[in-house]
């Protein structure tokens, strides 16, 4: 192989043949460059992060295998620079008597924001248990905007009993 | 005899440019950041981590400053970033090519070489920073096509193995709010490409391929645990250099893309392919034979079709020495 490469440099090129393909392979690059011109399409402005839409207490908006319901509002909205705060409430519906009764999670609750394009989470989020029933989490941000998931997890160790998944777009 | 030999050069010589002119064109493919450092005087320029010249060793010291202006959705819907993040990283790149005493035939020896690439990278965000060490990379080449009758045509041509290294957390083993400590992509990968250098008259030309793949890898931080499935990406680029003595002025475009990673355990996901392209400027000046300094503009919002990506602009400076054979 090496003797058919030193053979290669000492033969005469076919040189027209040579540049042909040179010009031909330039041209390409060119045409490459001109069509690659980015087109950004900016997503609208006025689809900022959603509130929760519904905080009429008694509203299930998720439910857990168990049939516990849960029903979040936020307290301050997450930005591009600062943390937001989430209340969620845990209850179950008495439809007999036509309310709600709060009631705590068997296992303390993590949330785990997710963004399944990329693969990855975000900050570590914080969560205080205020009374029975009622949940807050601190340090919810977001670390680039797109399509999340607020994922209410049980976990016993590593083991995921039971979960909650919510879209929301950042 | 002699004629066999010469139609099996020729034909040799014709797969190597049909497989480059193939290579050329594939759109999505795109080449690792390397900034192109000029030599003047008919010298070409080098790729910090690999030497294309002739040039027995070099070393590469660069500053750059990434600024983070847009986010890609897989949407392709683009997001301007309104938060203030910088990414400054400095990196030391070195190459040497092996000399006789390395290797027992002494005709191949300088054809191979061997280099690394050693980042350290600060991230910082609103009033948060912090640093530490990226992804270190080694390199082996091999120089398959060479130059040494001066053809007019026929380029230069360097086969590299590259092996990176995981040293720079990845942003799923992230601990800290902003993800500021997530320095890398967190995956061993070994990697193939080529690199294919003119030099004509006054101009430089280059066009380099590579292609990846990357190993799953368990992770673990507070808020989840399992395993991470990556898979193949690839990298392709090409650019242009005009001499004007000691100065060169140079541009480029490359193409990134990564396939989905694939996320299983507490937290699960298929992911999404990454894409997106680098355009550059450069000017580079060659103060002594053997040193020279680049300045270098890239900007990825202005070309490609990127998607499930952060875009950003930066500079990079960069001072490299040489050693000459």
């Amino acid at each position: 192989m090496a003797a058919l490469f030193q053979e290669t440099l000492k033969n005469d090129y076919p040189q027209k043949e040579s540049k042909i393909m040179f010009t031909q392979t330039f041209l390409g690059a060119c045409l490459l460059t001109l069509i690659s011109c980015a087109d950004p399409q900016y997503a609208n402005l006025s689809n900022n992060p959603q509130k929760n839409q519904d905080d009429k207490i008694g509203t299930c908006v998720a439910k857990f295998s168990s049939g516990i319901c849960l029903n979040y509002t936020w307290e301050k909205l997450p930005t591009e620079n600062d943390f937001g705060i989430l209340n969620f409430k845990t209850f179950i519906k008495n439809s007999a008597a036509n309310n709600i009764e709060l009631i705590d999670l068997p296992i303390e609750p993590s949330i785990v924001l997710w963004m399944p394009s990329m693969g990855h989470g975000s900050s570590p989020v914080t969560i205080e248990h205020i009374e029975t029933g009622i949940y807050r989490a601190t340090k919810v941000f977001f670390i680039m905007s797109g399509s999340w998931q607020i994922r209410f997890q049980l976990k016993d160790r590593n083991e995921i009993k039971d979960q909650i998944i919510i879209p929301f777009n950042f | 005899m002699k004629s066999k030999i010469k139609s099996s050069s020729h034909l040799i010589f014709k797969f190597y440019w049909i497989i480059s002119w193939l290579l050329v064109q594939f759109l999505f493919i795109a080449t690792p950041q390397k900034s192109f450092a000029a030599s003047c005087c008919g010298g070409g320029f080098a790729a910090p981590s690999l030497i294309v010249g002739d040039d027995q060793a070099q070393i590469t010291n660069s500053i750059s400053y990434n600024h983070i202006i847009d986010d890609v959705g897989t949407d392709s819907l683009w997001h301007k970033r309104k938060s203030n993040e910088i990414n400054a990283t400095i990196k030391i790149e070195a190459a040497h090519i092996l000399s006789g005493k390395y290797l027992s035939n002494r005709f191949l020896s300088d054809r191979w070489q061997l280099g690394f690439s050693l980042p350290i990278i600060s991230r910082s965000r609103a009033d948060q920073t912090s640093s530490g060490l990226g992804d270190v990379a080694g390199t082996i080449g091999y120089e398959y096509l060479p130059d040494w009758d001066y053809n007019p045509w026929r380029p230069r041509g360097l086969g590299f193995l590259i092996l990176t290294l995981p040293t720079g957390r990845s942003v799923n083993e992230s601990e800290t709010a902003y993800q500021l400590d997530s320095r890398g992509r967190g995956f061993l990968a070994l990697g193939a490409g080529t690199i294919l250098t003119k030099i004509i008259n006054k101009w430089d030309v280059f066009s380099s391929i590579e292609v990846h793949n990357s190993f799953k890898k368990k992770y673990s931080n507070s808020q989840s645990s399992g395993t991470l499935n990556p898979g193949f990406g690839t990298n392709f680029g090409f650019g242009v250099g005009y001499n004007l003595d000691v100065v060169r002025l140079g541009s480029g475009i490359s193409w990134s893309y990564e396939d989905a990673v694939d996320v299983t355990g507490t937290s699960s996901s298929s992911g999404s392919a990454q894409r997106f392209a680098t355009a550059s400027i450069s000017a580079s000046y060659l103060f002594e034979h053997e040193w020279a300094t680049t300045i270098n503009y890239t900007d990825q919002t202005i070309v490609g079709s990127p998607t499930n990506t952060s875009l950003s602009r930066g500079v990079n400076i960069l001072v490299q020495k040489r050693w000459l054979r």
